[in-house]
């Protein structure tokens, strides 16, 4: 069932996605047009500047669309379609989450596949292989950051569900309600953000034990911190959403 | 012929009239096989089950017939559907009298001027 | 069998009553089941205290004015939403997703992705249901004149209502739950779908459909559920009912619920 759900999210996405993923190719081939016809002019630096400014636009747009299938698929009219699947609350978040991130993370490869395209000197994609660490340990280190980054996301999305999924207990104020509570959570999260570092810092000034930890480990154990609570705030936003929505679905 | 239906009576009763009067009009033959219930239902727009507790009411009373794995068909028994026809006649030709007694005509009365009618009816 | 002597009984006693299903087993589940089921939204309450049982093989309709608590009742039995207290029980389950399996639930407004195409929509549903019959919905869309590849948006309101319907109807599932079906539909529709719920009938399932326009679809109920400001004020057969007040339900209806 949920493999189901995912290929309709990816088959109900691609209709936004495709066009705006083809559209910023052929931005980017107007691009290195402009470049190899009139290179070096005012024209191709604004050309240039707009191209800029649509990559921005794709991220952004990439982003908002993944907020609003969410909304408009699983809260709006087609949430009685939905919600009276024989599939758990589950299924539903983590199709939503999937295909979101992999659309969000198609936009990051398209970013760098379109500055290709645009073609200044070389290629960014073949010098982001090239600069692909040869050893086992950095190598690590990259797959590390990857999935902080990817978490990260997650964190993102779910944030937004889960604003969404409070504002919907609102009835019709619901729209109104989720921005509340984007607001809301956001400055609960900056003061436990402030709270951790805070924490964090006196742990390692004033616990002793900590003092006796080697430098070069607390990168390791900063790394292993926030993955931590990466995980910790992606569970949090992620098992209150679906409480919310199996318990307290309110459709209108 | 159209399934018409009143609101005041039940259903069920107004399916055995009326499938009596195919049955006797012949717009439903001695031996025909009737569509299944559920076909009959969808056709008039009434309720299978309405329409089934009638159907077995029919075939109690002799009108229809059923077979078990075939279906049910119209009784080829023609005395079964004389009486029937007879009952119905006798019914319409109270009603009949009854109403002419409420404009004030007694039953003799009531016969010269149908004869009279049916006479003028005869000369057109 | 009526000897020779007899005149043939048109009119038989209400009181024998064969029916298309066998009675329930003994022990087995009611269909569907509330007792006692509320729900409030905030300090109004749509539904308070209803209590009933419906069985197999019954085409219901749950009568009451507007505001009466009918679509209330028919989302608590989809598990759309939650009670505030009492319980609703289809086939003994709690609703969740698996006797979401069990239901097809038809709401007053479109719920479908109206960008598909119907072609689309249908194998939507036989994904995901295991009792959808994609032969008897290909058959139903192909004699309405639907155009399996249109888009749901570019077909006319009344034709994307349809197609709403025969995707619900098409399903082989134990409970159907229609939600005004028949209203703000003109006459011609409203009798295509009062056939169409009959031609779906199957002696082990089971309608309960809501409205609040009742002469159309009278003779097409096998019972009838009045709900009042959120309970249950009279239930029993429309015959039954004709038979002991001489009149049809929606005049009952009338006058029960005058305002």
């Amino acid at each position: 069932m949920l493999g189901k759900l995912i290929k309709y999210e990816f088959q109900a996405g691609s209709r936004y996605y495709l066009p705006l993923f083809i559209l910023i190719a052929i931005a980017a081939l107007f691009c290195r047009l402009m470049s190899s016809l009139a290179p070096a002019t005012l024209l191709e630096f604004m050309v240039s500047a707009i191209f800029a400014l649509l990559l921005t636009a794709m991220f952004v747009i990439t982003f908002v669309i993944t907020i609003q299938r969410f909304y408009k698929n699983l809260l709006g009219a087609e949430g009685y379609l939905m919600f009276t699947l024989p599939v758990s609350v589950h299924s539903h978040l983590l199709s939503k989450l999937t295909a979101a991130m992999v659309w969000n993370c198609a936009c990051l490869l398209m970013l760098v596949l379109s500055v290709d395209i645009a073609g200044r000197e070389g290629s960014l994609f073949g010098d982001m292989l090239r600069g692909l660490p040869a050893d086992l340990s950095a190598l690590g280190d990259l797959l590390l950051v990857l999935l902080i980054g990817l978490l990260s996301l997650a964190a993102a999305l779910l944030f937004f569900y889960l604003a969404m999924a409070i504002g919907q207990l609102f009835g019709q104020q619901r729209l109104l309600a989720s921005f509340g509570a984007v607001i809301v959570m956001s400055i609960a999260q900056q003061i436990l953000l402030v709270a951790a570092v805070a924490v964090g810092f006196n742990l390692l000034a004033f616990n002793s034990l900590l003092a006796n930890i080697d430098p070069d480990n607390i990168g390791a154990l900063a790394t292993g911190g926030v993955i931590a609570a990466l995980l910790a705030v992606c569970a949090v936003y992620y098992f209150l959403t679906h409480w919310l929505l199996n318990k307290k679905l309110n459709l209108q | 012929m159209a399934w018409e239906f009143s609101n005041e009576r039940p259903i069920y009763t107004q399916l055995i009239e009326q499938i009596s009067i195919r049955i006797i009009g012949g717009w439903l033959l001695p031996g025909e096989r009737l569509p299944s219930v559920r076909d009959l239902a969808e056709q008039a727009q009434v309720n299978p089950n309405t329409m089934q507790r009638a159907l077995a009411e029919l075939e109690n009373l002799g009108l229809l017939r059923s077979e078990r794995t075939s279906g049910r068909f119209i009784t080829e028994d023609a005395a079964v559907i004389e009486r029937l026809k007879q009952q119905l006649a006798i019914t319409q030709i109270k009603s009949f009298f009854h109403r002419m007694e409420e404009l004030g005509i007694d039953h003799a009365q009531a016969l010269v001027m149908a004869n009279d009618y049916q006479q003028e009816e005869n000369k057109r | 069998m009526n000897t020779q002597n007899d005149n043939i009984n048109l009119n038989p006693p209400a009181a024998e009553t064969p029916v298309l299903t066998a009675p329930p087993a003994a022990g087995a589940a009611p269909l569907l089941s509330c007792v006692g089921l509320s729900k409030r939204f905030g300090h109004t309450a749509a539904l308070d205290g209803a209590t009933f049982e419906l069985q197999r093989g019954r085409i219901t309709g749950l009568l009451g004015p507007n505001g009466s608590g009918k679509t209330t009742l028919l989302k608590l039995a989809c598990g759309l939403i939650a009670p505030s207290a009492g319980a609703i029980l289809i086939n003994g389950l709690a609703p969740g997703a698996a006797s979401k399996r069990a239901v097809s639930y038809l709401p007053e407004r479109s719920y479908l992705n109206d960008w598909m195409r119907v072609e689309q929509l249908v194998k939507f549903f036989a994904d995901f249901y295991a009792d959808f019959d994609s032969a008897r919905a290909g058959e139903m869309l192909h004699n309405l004149g639907i155009e399996p590849k249109a888009r749901l948006k570019t077909l006319s309101k009344g034709n994307q209502e349809k197609v709403q319907l025969i995707l619900v109807m098409s399903r082989n599932a134990q409970l159907y739950l229609l939600d005004e079906p028949i209203g703000g539909v003109d006459p011609a529709a409203r009798e295509y779908i009062i056939r169409t719920i009959i031609g779906n009938y199957q002696p082990e399932s089971t309608v309960l459909l809501s409205t609040h326009i009742i002469t159309d679809i009278e003779q097409a109920l096998d019972d009838v559920i009045f709900l009042d400001h959120g309970r249950v004020t009279l239930q029993g057969s429309v015959d039954d009912i004709r038979a002991q007040h001489g009149r049809s339900v929606d005049s009952l209806f009338r006058e029960v619920f005058r305002c």
